[in-house]
């Protein structure tokens, strides 16, 4: 009784370090074979998903073999770019980009974190740019110059209380804390951009995902848009490269802002 | 998608290798890095530490800032389900018209494997990348460039600092390798596991190698 079993082993190991066995190479190697066994050691190495019989020859599905290139090549089919005005299709991958029209006021610690827990899929780009404080110092101190005149002027006139008087005091007062706070470096002013997508598998949800993120959007402050005709700005927007292609009007905030919408939270 | 398509849809003028491996070229001359920076379980800590956690921030990152930067979150895995699901549909389709008896029993084995790998190691996450960038034409002047890169760097350095002082150390400078990776996750079938991106190749050759890990 021939060692079947480990005869296919050992040819199984021949034919993964050659890639290739021819099948004449058996019956050279074991002459004792009868064509019954052959068959079955035959049938036993096809059985191995890594091997394939072409004629005469066993071979090793290799990185280069038909089969892997048949699957690659179907896979690659499967990458086409389509431009929509509403949307970019990408494979199978629907991305829809926002235009943010309208921006919130103040944006809670961790609200990012709810957005992307709310299963919206939704892609978020934040530009950040830091303004100089020496030009905000120079306009506030313009500002505050004005409510001083504007006090000496009652003070010529007589008028020391009242309630004009005590709204221009308030003023005053707000304006040089402000420049004390810029000039001492403990209030910063940022510009800030918000680019949205989203990103879905098929149309109808997508529309879903869509009315889902906006509704979401809008009960933080957002009043988004969808970005008609500027689906491939969005897209290179929110891919990171640091470039913004959509530059609507920025929301202006101060570091407490920044601080409190802080996104990197798990 | 040819790498030179992906040049042209994002603007890329240079990937930078070498040297400059990670500091990659825009059509306008800007030059840009990525980072990726890990989350924390903020909302895991006590009001105390999440205070402070914020104060930190403000002192170290915020007040310090004085370049732009941008921040993207990315959801991972978002509909990987769903994804997989038409991986099966589409492409064992055009599989099985083929009638190669091989390529489907070879397709149909791969799906079950991973399958079952997803179930293990695809999980829904987000990913948070910072980008620094300097704008600055240097066209065909080396020293200009040289100047800029030097700048980019200090910028990086300055951001790692700040975010670690603030907590967060869990930082890394993207190579060029990982970046192509995540422009390739726009444009390409993947899924996000074992820390990086995956694309098909990937994936065939990890089959495999569970297939040789197997035999031994």
């Amino acid at each position: 009784m021939k060692d079947i079993e480990g005869i296919t082993e050992q040819l199984k190991r021949e034919i993964h370090e050659k890639a290739i066995l021819y099948i004449s190479e058996i019956t050279a190697k074991y002459p004792g074979l009868s064509k019954k066994e052959i068959d079955a050691i035959i049938g036993k190495l096809e059985a191995d998903i890594s091997i394939a019989k072409e004629g005469d020859v066993l071979t090793l599905l290799t990185l280069k073999s038909s089969t892997e290139q048949d699957i690659y090549s179907h896979i690659i089919d499967m990458e086409n770019i389509e431009m929509h005005p509403d949307r970019i299709k990408i494979g199978n991958t629907l991305y829809r980009g926002f235009i943010v029209v309208a921006n919130p006021q103040k944006i809670g610690f961790g609200v990012f974190h709810q957005l992307l827990k709310s299963k919206n899929n939704m892609i978020i780009a934040m530009h950040v740019s830091p303004e100089s404080s020496i030009n905000i110092v120079h306009h506030l101190r313009s500002e505050l110059s004005t409510v001083e005149s504007k006090l000496n002027y009652f003070a010529l006139q007589g008028k020391i209380v009242g309630r004009d008087v005590d709204e221009l005091r308030d003023s005053q007062k707000f304006q040089k804390d402000k420049i004390e706070k810029f000039s001492n470096g403990t209030l910063k002013v940022f510009k800030l951009h918000f680019t949205f997508a989203v990103e879905e598998t098929n149309e109808d949800d997508l529309d879903f995902t869509t009315n889902k993120a906006v509704a979401f959007l809008k009960k933080i402050g957002f009043v988004v848009k969808m970005a008609i005709n500027y689906q491939k700005d969005v897209l290179k927007t929110i891919v990171p490269s640091g470039a913004n292609f959509l530059r609507r009007r920025p929301i202006i905030v101060t570091n407490n802002f920044m601080s409190d919408s802080f996104p990197f939270v798990k | 998608m040819t790498k030179k398509s992906e040049q042209v849809i994002f603007n890329i003028k240079d990937k930078g290798k070498g040297e400059i491996d990670g500091i990659w070229t825009l059509t306008d001359n800007s030059i840009f890095a990525v980072l990726d920076v890990a989350p924390i379980p903020f909302f895991d800590l006590k009001e105390e530490k999440q205070n402070e956690l914020k104060r930190k921030i403000n002192e170290e990152l915020w007040i310090k800032l004085d370049f732009p930067i941008e921040i993207v979150i990315r959801p991972v895995n978002c509909a990987a389900d769903k994804k997989m699901a038409i991986l099966e549909t589409v492409l064992g389709y055009n599989i099985e018209k083929t009638n190669k008896t091989k390529l489907i029993q070879y397709f149909r084995s791969f799906m079950n494997w991973f399958k079952e790998y997803a179930a293990k190691n695809v999980k829904e996450a987000n990913k948070y990348y910072i980008v620094v960038n300097y704008n600055s034409p240097y066209d065909a002047v080396q020293k200009d460039k040289n100047v800029a890169v030097s700048i980019l760097r200090s910028r990086i350095n300055f951001l790692i600092k700040s975010l670690k002082a603030s907590g967060i150390t869990e930082i890394k400078i993207m190579s060029t390798f990982d970046i192509e990776q995540i422009y390739d996750s726009f444009l390409k079938f993947h899924v996000y596991s074992e820390n990086k991106y995956m694309f098909p190749d990937d994936w065939i050759n990890l089959f495999k190698k569970r297939g040789e890990n197997e035999r031994h």
